[in-house]
């Protein structure tokens, strides 16, 4: 009895623990970002701020002088991640919906091979190719917009997307199809009106995977945009760093809310985020 | 019965030809590239130089400084990564109130950008007005404020620590799904039969997680050897290049030395170390997977 109590008072304390590690840092980036200028310089610093204000907030969505000079427009910033992401994840699922259906259906001997190429093809890392993507990118003269992103994201996201879906398509039994094809219907009405209503769940974590794969990107983002045009929040974060002068409080408050749409995405989704994340590792 | 029509080939082609166009062709270009010497703006002037590039680069001691830089990193960083997911996932697994919350928390740093992770971390530890300093001040561990990314060797290891409050929580999800897959009574009977929580963790839990473990630390491992992101935004590969990672070299080679082909050939080495690594990890999977089911 001793024994069972010590072990769940020591549940506890690794759950605090467990609970303090996660929470403490980002509970700091929240406290910087509504804290004045002068609390942040404090010795020793204010764990909770005795003024707070929204003054970082407002100068990063309303524009603004901050002590490095002008701010970022923050919301340009935003429109273009947001853009580049949704275009990005429907050209994506567009494309790999019905090549995943055909890999499951129809090429049952060559499906393998192809899958093998593609995921190989993945492993080259982003560093390797950023060289060649640049000249591609500037010879299509899409360099420095949305297509120049959407172009590099998608040939990363496809093959994973094209992957998951066949995964997906293969749960879905055969005979279904079979009952469609022998009421007359085409492979394409199979696929839209039998297998696809089946796959919303896969679709919804190919999605999700999908957005948060681009707005977190940077490296491409850094080197393929130039101005606000096309800039994303990715790089107008980094470029707080840059700064002689660095506004902490700004750069928090740049930091927290270029974090909160993936953190609600996150909570909304958890369910679909976790089924892809252990789909990989646990099926093997 | 496969219905193989015309069809197929509708379903299937667009999405290879864009695969093909936009990442076959540029894994081939960069290899051409190694090969050439190359300049960013004048193109039309770049000229075959054979394996020159390479000489260069692999003569070159900057080269092999970010090599070592980029397997500390990265075998520090994923080990650290694995224990603490191992660790918390193990926690997770049991039955106790936080259970629920936790489970819930453990996934908001994995959605937090690589770059903001990066801003948040820098201010943590700075060296003026960071909390970690002030912290560690206020509890009395250090009498002066210490400049956590002012010198090479300690600034590498504290970027890790971004890096692995960040990460570790991958293994966390991955690890904690495929205890689930356990059934309870394999860990009651150990308990049954009078092992501790360590030979119950290496004669039950860990054999049982292996193809689990060994498929996220392959992931795992090749992110973090193509680490760049978090490299940028924290340290800009300094100070004294002592955290300047391979990706960060070919970052400064192309962008900034403007050497495309020392750039593109780096880019080459890296893949094919990639490349290898992950055909020797498939193998021992692949092995593996017989002897579980065998």
């Amino acid at each position: 009895m001793l024994r069972k109590k010590k072990k769940r008072i020591l549940l506890y304390v690794a759950g605090v623990i467990v609970a303090a590690v996660i929470i403490l840092p980002l509970y700091w980036m929240f406290v910087s970002a509504i804290s004045p200028k002068v609390e942040l310089l404090a010795h020793p610093p204010h764990w909770f701020p005795h003024d707070p204000t929204l003054i970082n907030l407002k100068k990063l969505i309303f524009g603004g002088k901050g002590t490095s000079g002008e701010v970022p427009n923050f919301a340009r910033a935003m429109l273009n991640s947001t853009m580049v992401a949704l275009i990005t994840t429907g050209i994506c699922l567009f494309l790999s919906i019905p090549a995943g259906y055909a890999l499951a259906r129809k090429f049952p001997g060559f499906r393998q091979t192809y899958l093998n190429i593609i995921i190989t093809a993945r492993m080259f890392p982003e560093i390797a190719l950023v060289l060649s993507m640049y000249i591609i990118v500037s010879k299509l003269r899409i360099i420095n917009t949305w297509w120049g992103l959407v172009f590099v994201y998608t040939s990363f996201i496809l093959p994973y997307s094209i992957w998951m879906m066949y995964g997906y398509f293969l749960t879905i039994p055969k005979e279904l199809d079979e009952a469609a094809y022998i009421d007359g219907a085409g492979s394409w009405k199979a696929l839209l009106t039998v297998d696809l209503p089946l796959t919303l769940p896969g679709i919804a974590t190919v999605s999700i995977f999908s957005f948060l794969m681009c707005w977190d990107e940077f490296l491409y983002a850094l080197i393929l945009t130039f101005n606000m045009k096309a800039k994303t929040i990715t790089v107008v974060v980094s470029e707080f760093t840059t700064r002689h002068m660095i506004d902490y409080g700004l750069m928090m408050a740049g930091g927290l809310v270029a974090t909160i749409p993936p953190l609600i995405l996150v909570i909304i989704f958890q369910r679909y985020i976790i089924t892809g994340l252990t789909a990989g590792a646990v099926k093997g | 019965m496969v219905k193989k029509d015309a069809s197929r080939w509708i379903m299937i082609l667009p999405a290879t030809i864009i695969i093909a166009m936009a990442l076959f062709y540029p894994v081939i270009s960069t290899v051409v590239i190694s090969f050439q010497d190359r300049s960013l703006f004048m193109p039309h002037l770049s000229r075959f130089v054979g394996i020159n590039n390479y000489k260069n680069i692999l003569s070159s001691q900057e080269f092999w400084s970010a090599l070592k830089v980029t397997i500390y990193f990265t075998v520090i960083s994923v080990f650290a990564e694995f224990v603490i997911g191992l660790f918390t996932a193990i926690l997770l697994n049991q039955n106790f109130k936080m259970k629920t919350f936790l489970r819930a928390l453990v996934i908001l740093p994995w959605a937090i950008p690589t770059v903001a992770n990066g801003v948040l971390w820098q201010w943590i530890f700075d060296a003026n007005y960071g909390a970690l300093n002030g912290l560690l001040y206020q509890l009395g561990i250090i009498k002066d404020y210490v400049n956590w990314l002012g010198s090479p060797f300690l600034a590498l290891n504290m970027v890790i620590i971004a890096d692995v409050w960040k990460n570790c929580w991958f293994f966390t999800i991955v690890l904690l799904g495929a205890l689930q897959t356990i059934p309870k009574s394999y860990f009651e009977a150990a308990e049954v039969d009078g092992a501790g929580f360590w030979s119950r963790l290496f004669k039950v839990t860990l054999p049982l997680l292996r193809p689990a473990i060994a498929v996220s630390l392959v992931l795992r491992t090749s992110e973090a050897f193509k680490v760049f992101d978090i490299i940028y935004i924290m340290t800009k590969g300094g100070p004294a290049n002592g955290t300047q990672v391979l990706s960060y070299y070919v970052y400064h080679k192309s962008f900034e030395a403007m050497k495309l082909g020392e750039g593109a050939a780096i880019s080459t080495i890296i893949a094919v170390v990639i490349l290898a690594a992950a055909i020797f990890y498939t193998k021992i999977l692949m092995r593996e997977e017989v002897e579980i089911n065998a």
